[in-house]
């Protein structure tokens, strides 16, 4: 399992578009990928979940994947976190 | 025959219809608890699955279609709900609750939605809490299909009728056949709500906000809608009926008659061409301006864009609207108003207050310069669209140079930002100004220097010139067009726009007027800004006037 700690950065937060990016990208992958805001776990494979996390900007999330593909799943995830989801 | 009802509500689309009701009212499915038995799982779980293969190929046909039909807006919401389809946690709640619990599978997808519609009703964003809207449309689709109801709404129209609703919302236009949709009578709404814009768009009479009235009327009633009084009649008498039989030829008529001057220029009979322009508050209004003969979008107003919302839109939201705009005018320019906001233009959010005289308050440009952050919001939206057509900035409620040069410099900032992004922005995009403050007017000679056009808004330039209000009964007999203080501002900024070579147009509701457009050109504006509607009409009055004779008129007028 690997993990990754990242923060928010664009404007909105984790709104519609940039929820459905993280989950289009998290679907391509075999590995469970999880979002942890303290006390709740989101599917990051999953629209509704990982939008109930409620995480405006500057919220500090816990990515982490495990399975086969673990390793380039979480660096891509990370990466759309980095890059303001292409927004600001 | 059940006694006549009358309704009178806000006559939000012009035109009269007459025909059969059909009344709309949806209710929330709420499917009862049933335990399955062992054996059942399998059968309910097919039926479940069954019933996402079905909406998402319902749902993937509607996005095309949408798409197809240049609504991208709508094509995008309901692109949104394919997720919610294929979403595994949503599958997975529905999965245990018809294996573990044992239930039905209308009744797992109804327990599952409204468990997550309950986790996000909590959070405390309204742009996450406007997805619970999209988690309703899909969980009743998802139930129509198990429990094969269908809705209403889906398999509605079978022949011309008058839609009676108590509202209409985009999942519903986007299934409607607008063919078949004689007309529009909602209980809820104002102008500027999306049955009424739907409407307009699509040239359907409507009269919405009557209020509660559906539970009095039934499917296959007469109706007769006024778009033009706001009334609603149910069985008609004959009467009303030859009355309305000879309103709605008349109606076609002056439109046809008015279709005819839809492609030919707006050129007076000396040969002298003018400016038609549209003015709209939302994207999807420009297509009717195109459809009326307009030449280009004369005013968007953007504060529509942030009107009824809980927070203010952002720039990716605003950036998809304007360029949705210059898409649909493909190429002819676009004029978008900044934020406009105060004055009688209250938004919640936006922290102005109740001021004493909001007229003279903290408004327009004004508290735009003083937001920066939310401005520079607005101007990097519009400087990302202008990539895609004949964007032109215009700042409101400006009084003299300074509110100018400081717009200006945001603007810039916002430019060099997106550069420093790698953004490109057209370059030399023009810029103006609202004259609608006398004292800009006064001194049009000097802001002229810094900008590329002029438009003159008339409905503050005559209430701030002559002091008064024309929404106070006891004064609106000073608010007076014609005023000659009026007519000699207007002059004064025309003959400034002239000598300095800026264009000049107008905006307010005076551009729109067919009975004044001699006073216009005689004054000198050379463009006019109006809802599409009108369009036709000025460009009637035009083309029976001569432009030296009314100058010659409007010069004696103001001696």
């Amino acid at each position: 399992m690997v993990n990754h700690k990242v923060t928010v950065l664009n404007q909105m937060g984790l709104h519609t578009r940039p929820v459905k990016e993280i989950v289009k990208t998290a679907g391509g992958f075999r590995s469970e990928i999880l979002i942890k805001r303290e006390t709740k776990t989101a599917n990051a494979k999953s629209f509704v979940s990982t939008i109930a996390l409620g995480a405006a900007r500057g919220t500090e999330l816990l990515l982490t994947a495990e399975g086969e593909d673990e390793e380039q799943a979480l660096r891509e995830i990370v990466e759309l976190f980095e890059n303001k989801f292409g927004e600001d | 025959m059940i006694q006549a009802h009358q309704l009178k509500g806000i006559p939000a689309s012009p035109g009269f219809a007459v025909g059969p009701a059909v009344v709309l009212v949806i209710r929330e499915r709420r499917p009862v608890k049933r335990m399955i038995g062992e054996n059942e799982i399998p059968y309910e779980w097919n039926k479940f699955q069954a019933a996402l293969d079905q909406a998402r190929l319902e749902l993937s046909e509607l996005v095309r279609r949408l798409e197809e039909g240049g609504n991208a807006e709508q094509a995008s919401i309901m692109e949104g709900q394919l997720y919610l389809i294929d979403d595994p946690e949503i599958v997975q709640g529905v999965s245990d609750r018809i294996q573990n619990e044992r239930v039905s599978a209308d009744f797992a997808v109804y327990e599952t939605f409204g468990e997550v519609v309950k986790t996000l009703a909590l959070i405390e964003d309204e742009y996450i809490r406007e997805r619970i809207a999209d988690l309703q449309d899909v969980k009743n689709r998802l139930l129509e299909q198990i429990t094969g109801e269908t809705d209403k709404a889906a398999a509605l129209l079978t022949r011309p009728s008058i839609l009676l609703a108590h509202d209409i919302t985009p999942s519903m236009t986007a299934q409607l056949n607008k063919e078949l949709v004689m007309g529009f009578v909602t209980e809820v709404g104002s102008r500027t709500s999306h049955t009424s814009i739907m409407a307009r768009t699509f040239g359907i009479p409507a009269v919405v906000g009557c209020g509660e009235f559906l539970a009095g009327w039934s499917d296959g009633e007469t109706v007769i809608v006024d778009g033009e009084t706001g009334e609603v009649f149910q069985n008609p008498s004959e009467q009303q009926l030859a009355e309305y039989a000879k309103k709605q030829e008349a109606y076609a008529r002056s439109k046809e008659e008015l279709q005819a001057f839809k492609d030919i220029p707006a050129e007076t009979i000396d040969g002298k061409r003018f400016g038609m322009y549209g003015n709209i508050g939302t994207p999807a209004e420009a297509a009717a301006v195109l459809e009326s003969g307009g030449e280009g979008i004369g005013l968007f107003r953007s504060e529509f864009l942030f009107m009824d919302r809980a927070a203010m839109p952002s720039e990716e939201e605003q950036y998809a609207a304007y360029r949705a705009v210059l898409e649909t005018m493909s190429g002819k320019p676009v004029i978008v108003r900044t934020l406009d906001v105060g004055g009688d233009k209250e938004i919640p959010y936006l922290p102005i207050g109740s001021e004493f005289n909001p007229f003279l308050g903290w408004r327009a440009i004004r508290y735009c310069l003083s937001d920066t952050a939310l401005f520079k919001v607005q101007l990097r939206a519009l400087l990302r669209a202008s990539a895609h057509g004949d964007l032109r900035i215009m700042f409101p409620m400006i009084s003299g140079e300074q509110e100018i040069l400081d717009a200006k410099r945001l603007l810039d900032e916002a430019r060099s930002e997106l550069e420093a992004e790698g953004i490109a922005a057209a370059a030399g995009m023009p810029i103006g100004i609202m004259i609608e403050v006398p004292s800009a007017a006064l001194v049009s000679d000097r802001l002229a220097r810094h900008v590329d056009f002029f438009s003159i808004g008339t409905n503050d330039l005559i209430q701030y010139t002559l002091a008064a209000d024309r929404m106070n009964e006891k004064v609106s007999y000073l608010y007076d067009s014609q005023h000659l203080a009026v007519l000699r501002l207007i002059r004064m900024v025309c003959e400034n726009a002239r000598k300095f070579n800026v264009h000049v147009g107008m905006c307010g509701e005076m551009a729109g007027d067919p009975q004044l457009v001699e006073i216009l050109i005689g004054l000198g504006v050379e463009e006019f800004s109006m809802s599409a509607e009108q369009i036709p009409l000025v460009k009637k009055s035009v083309r029976s006037l001569s432009e030296e004779a009314a100058r010659i008129r409007m010069t004696q007028t103001l001696e």
